[in-house]
C-alpha cells in the first residue's frame, strides 16, 4: 500500500515536472492562457513633459506586471540572491545606501546606484556617462554584468521558460504561443514598462508649483537661491544643471567634484570615454534631485554622505580641472543660507508613488 | 467618356509640370578667433590676458530666404552648437552644418534669421516638447526669465595668479534681447544639388563693445541678468555684427 502511494505520487510528480519543464527543442504551448492585454492609464503629473513610449512597446498593464515581478525576483541573478532591486530599493527612491554598488560575488563596481524613478523621461542617455541609449537595451545589461547579476541570459531564459508564473506573465504580456518565444528581449521591454510608470511627481515643490501648496519661509528663500530669483540673495545656480519639473537637466557637465591638471588625468573620465571628445573627461550626467534626501551618499562614486556635504562642496566652488563648469565657482553662502538651500532639496521629496500596486514588491 | 480621359490626361499633365523642383541648403557656422578657427579649450589673447573657451552654442529662428519683398521660410527654429565640432582644428574648419532640403530652387537675395527664440515660441516651455525637438532642452530654459537661453558663451580666463581656474558665464534670453541678422547677397538654389553658406562667427567681436574696446570680463564674469545693458545687451548685438558670411 506504502508503495503504491509512493508510485502515484512519483508518477504525479512526474506528470507535473513534465508540463512546467519545456521540451528545448519544441517548447509548450501556452494557448491555453488568456491574452487580452489592457492599456495602461498612465497618470503623468501636470507639469511634466509627456512620457515618450517607444512605437513598438507600448505600456499595458500586463507588460508593467511581468517587468515588476522580474525587477524583483533574484530569479536574475545566477545564485538567486540579488535581483535588480537589490541595488534599487524603493525606499531608497530605487538607489542603494553604498557608494558602490556590490554585485553577487561581493565585487563593487565604481560608480554609485542610480536612481530610476522618472527614468522613462530621459533621453539623452542612460548611466552617469550617458553610454546605454534606451531603457530597453539598458535592462539587458545588469543580468550578466559580473558585478552586478553575474548570470546569462540563456540559463535564465531556461529558469523562466520552466516557471508556471512566468509562462503565464510572458503569455499575458506579449501573446506568445509557444515557451520557446520567451526571449530576453521581451523581458527587456516588460521591465522597461515597469520602470516607465515608476514616476514620481508630488512633491512639495510641485504643488508649490501648481499653486496649490506653499513653502516655509527657509524652503522659499533655498528655492531662491536655486533658481538665481532674488537679486538680494546669492545665486547658487543650482537650477542650471537641476532645472524643474524633472530637476534635471540631463546634461552632461563637470561639476567640480574631481581635481585634475589635465584633462587625461581625471580618475574616471566618465562621459568622455563615450564621445571621444577630450573635452568630455570628467562630466558626469546631471542627476535628478528628486527624492535626494533618500539617496545618499552622493555623487556618481557617492563621495559625499550628506547633503549638507553636497552644499558645502558647492559653496566652496569645487576642486580646480580644465573643464570645471564655470557655474561651479565659489557661492559665498551664509550657514544660514545653505540651511535655507537644504531645507529648499528636502521639498523634492516624495513617497506617495511608492504605494502604487504596479509599483510595489510582489513577493512580499 | 472621351472627355472625361482628356480631362484626367490634361490634369496627369499638369501635376507632372507643375511639380516643384528643389534643391539643398547647407548652413555651415565657423567659428573663429581673430581670424583664425575657434578652438574650444585652447588659449587666445583677449585684452592683455587669455581665455579659452568652451561652450559656444544659440538658437537660430525664422531661417528664411529673400527674394525681394518675398520670404521663403527654411526652418521655423534650429540649434548650432560648437560642442562636438570645435575641439579640434580639423573639427573646427569644417564646422557646424545645418543642412535643409526640399527648398524651392531659384535666385534668391538674401538670407535671413533670427538669432534666440521667437516671442511666440518663447512662451512655450521645454516640457511642450518631445525630445527630439530643438526646444525641449531643458537646460535652455531660465524660469527666473519666463524665457528661454537664446545662447551660451562660457569659458575661462586667466587669472592674477596665472591660473585658468576662474570661468565666465554669458547666457542671453527675454524678448527684448531677441535679435534678426540678415545677409544681402545672391543665392541660387539649384536642383538636386546643395547651396553651402558659410557663417563665420567672430568670437572676439562677440566679447567687444560696440566701441570696439575689451569687455572687462575678469571682473564681470557671470552676470547673466537680462536688464543689465552690459553685457548681455552688448552680447546679442554683437552676435548680429560677430556674423559674416561667405559663399
Ligand atoms: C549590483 C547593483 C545593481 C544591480 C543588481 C542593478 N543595478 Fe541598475 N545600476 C547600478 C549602478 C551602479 C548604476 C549606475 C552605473 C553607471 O552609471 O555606470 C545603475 C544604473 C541603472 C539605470 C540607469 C538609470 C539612469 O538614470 O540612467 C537603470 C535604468 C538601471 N540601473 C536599471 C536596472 C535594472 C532593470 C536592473 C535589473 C535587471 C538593475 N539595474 C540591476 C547598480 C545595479
Ligand atoms: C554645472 C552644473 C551643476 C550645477 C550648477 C549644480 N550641479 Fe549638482 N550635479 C551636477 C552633476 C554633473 C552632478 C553629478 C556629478 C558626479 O557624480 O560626478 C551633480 C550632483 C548633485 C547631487 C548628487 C546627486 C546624486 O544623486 O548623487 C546633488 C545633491 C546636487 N548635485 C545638488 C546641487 C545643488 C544643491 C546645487 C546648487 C548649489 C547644484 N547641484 C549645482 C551638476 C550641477
Amino acid at each position: 500500500m506504502k508503495q503504491l502511494s509512493f508510485l502515484i505520487l512519483l508518477a504525479f510528480a512526474l506528470i507535473a515536472c513534465e508540463s512546467c519543464d519545456p521540451d528545448p527543442i519544441s517548447g509548450i504551448s501556452l494557448t491555453h492562457i488568456e491574452y487580452s492585454p489592457t492599456s495602461f492609464d498612465l497618470e503623468k503629473p501636470a507639469n511634466f513633459p509627456e512620457l515618450e513610449i517607444p512605437s513598438d512597446n507600448p505600456l499595458t498593464v500586463e507588460k508593467i506586471e511581468l517587468g515588476r515581478h522580474l525587477f524583483y525576483d533574484p530569479i536574475l541573478s545566477a545564485d538567486s540572491t540579488m535581483s535588480c532591486a537589490s541595488c534599487h530599493l524603493p525606499e531608497l527612491a530605487f538607489t542603494d545606501n553604498l557608494a558602490f554598488s556590490e554585485g553577487i560575488d561581493g565585487i563593487a563596481g565604481n560608480r554609485s546606484s542610480m536612481s530610476i524613478v522618472n527614468v522613462g523621461f530621459y533621453y539623452t542617455g542612460l548611466f552617469w556617462d550617458g553610454r546605454s541609449q534606451t531603457l530597453e537595451d539598458q535592462a539587458i545589461l545588469p543580468v550578466e554584468d559580473p558585478i552586478e547579476l553575474h548570470n546569462n541570459w540563456p540559463e535564465l531564459m531556461e529558469k523562466l521558460r520552466s516557471s508556471e508564473l512566468y509562462q503565464r506573465l510572458f503569455r499575458e504580456a506579449f501573446g506568445i504561443d509557444n515557451t520557446l518565444e520567451m526571449t530576453k528581449e521581451l523581458a527587456a521591454k516588460a521591465i522597461s514598462s515597469f520602470e516607465r510608470v515608476i514616476i514620481s511627481g508630488d512633491a512639495k515643490i510641485d504643488r508649490f508649483t501648481l499653486n496649490i501648496g506653499v513653502l516655509t519661509d527657509e524652503e522659499l528663500e533655498g528655492f531662491e537661491m536655486f533658481f538665481d530669483i532674488n537679486p538680494d540673495l546669492p545665486d547658487a545656480e543650482c537650477g542650471h544643471c537641476h532645472s524643474y519639473p524633472l530637476m534635471t537637466t540631463n546634461e552632461f557637465r563637470n561639476n567640480g567634484i574631481s581635481e585634475a591638471d589635465d584633462l587625461a588625468d581625471f580618475p574616471d573620465k566618465g562621459y568622455g570615454t563615450l564621445t571621444g571628445n577630450p573635452l568630455d573627461n570628467g562630466k558626469f550626467r546631471s542627476p535628478s534631485l528628486r527624492n535626494i534626501q533618500l539617496s545618499g551618499p552622493y555623487m556618481h562614486d557617492g563621495r559625499f554622505e550628506t547633503l549638507r556635504e553636497v552644499i558645502e562642496h558647492y559653496n566652496s566652488g569645487g576642486k580646480s580641472s580644465p573643464n570645471k563648469d564655470p557655474l561651479i565657482y565659489p557661492l559665498g553662502l551664509t550657514e544660514e543660507q545653505k540651511d535655507n538651500l537644504e531645507a529648499f532639496l528636502h521639498t523634492m521629496l516624495d513617497t506617495s508613488y511608492l504605494d502604487k500596486d504596479y509599483i510595489t514588491n510582489p513577493f512580499d | 467618356m472621351k472627355y472625361n480621359f482628356l480631362l484626367l490626361l490634361s490634369a496627369v499633365l499638369l501635376c507632372i509640370g507643375c511639380e516643384d523642383k528643389t534643391g539643398t541648403l547647407e548652413l555651415k557656422f565657423l567659428g573663429s578667433y581673430d581670424g583664425a578657427p575657434l578652438i574650444l579649450g585652447e588659449m587666445v589673447e583677449y585684452d592683455d590676458y587669455q581665455l579659452q573657451f568652451f561652450e559656444s552654442d544659440f538658437y537660430i529662428s525664422e531661417i528664411s530666404l529673400t527674394e525681394g519683398s518675398s520670404i521663403t521660410e527654411v526652418k521655423d527654429i534650429d540649434f548650432v552648437d560648437f560642442t562636438n565640432t570645435n575641439f579640434s582644428l580639423e573639427g573646427a574648419e569644417n564646422g557646424f552644418s545645418l543642412v535643409y532640403n526640399n527648398i524651392e530652387t531659384g535666385n534668391y537675395d538674401g538670407l535671413r534669421f533670427g538669432i534666440g527664440v521667437p516671442p511666440v515660441e518663447n512662451m512655450t516651455k521645454p516640457s511642450d516638447y518631445n525630445s527630439d525637438h530643438v526646444l525641449s532642452k531643458p537646460g535652455y530654459y531660465w524660469q527666473a526669465w519666463d524665457s528661454y537661453i537664446f545662447a551660451k558663451l562660457a569659458g575661462k580666463y586667466k587669472d592674477e595668479a596665472g591660473t585658468f581656474d576662474d570661468g565666465f558665464l554669458f547666457h542671453t534670453g527675454t524678448d527684448d534681447l531677441f535679435r534678426t541678422r540678415e545677409g544681402n547677397f545672391n543665392i541660387s538654389i539649384n536642383e538636386e544639388s546643395t547651396t553651402i553658406i558659410e557663417i563665420i562667427i567672430d568670437h572676439e567681436k562677440l566679447l567687444k563693445l560696440q566701441n570696439g574696446d575689451f569687455y572687462d570680463i575678469q571682473n564681470n564674469s557671470t552676470n547673466h541678468d537680462p536688464t543689465d545693458p552690459v553685457p548681455l545687451q552688448m552680447l546679442v548685438n554683437n552676435y548680429s555684427d560677430a556674423i559674416s558670411f561667405q559663399q
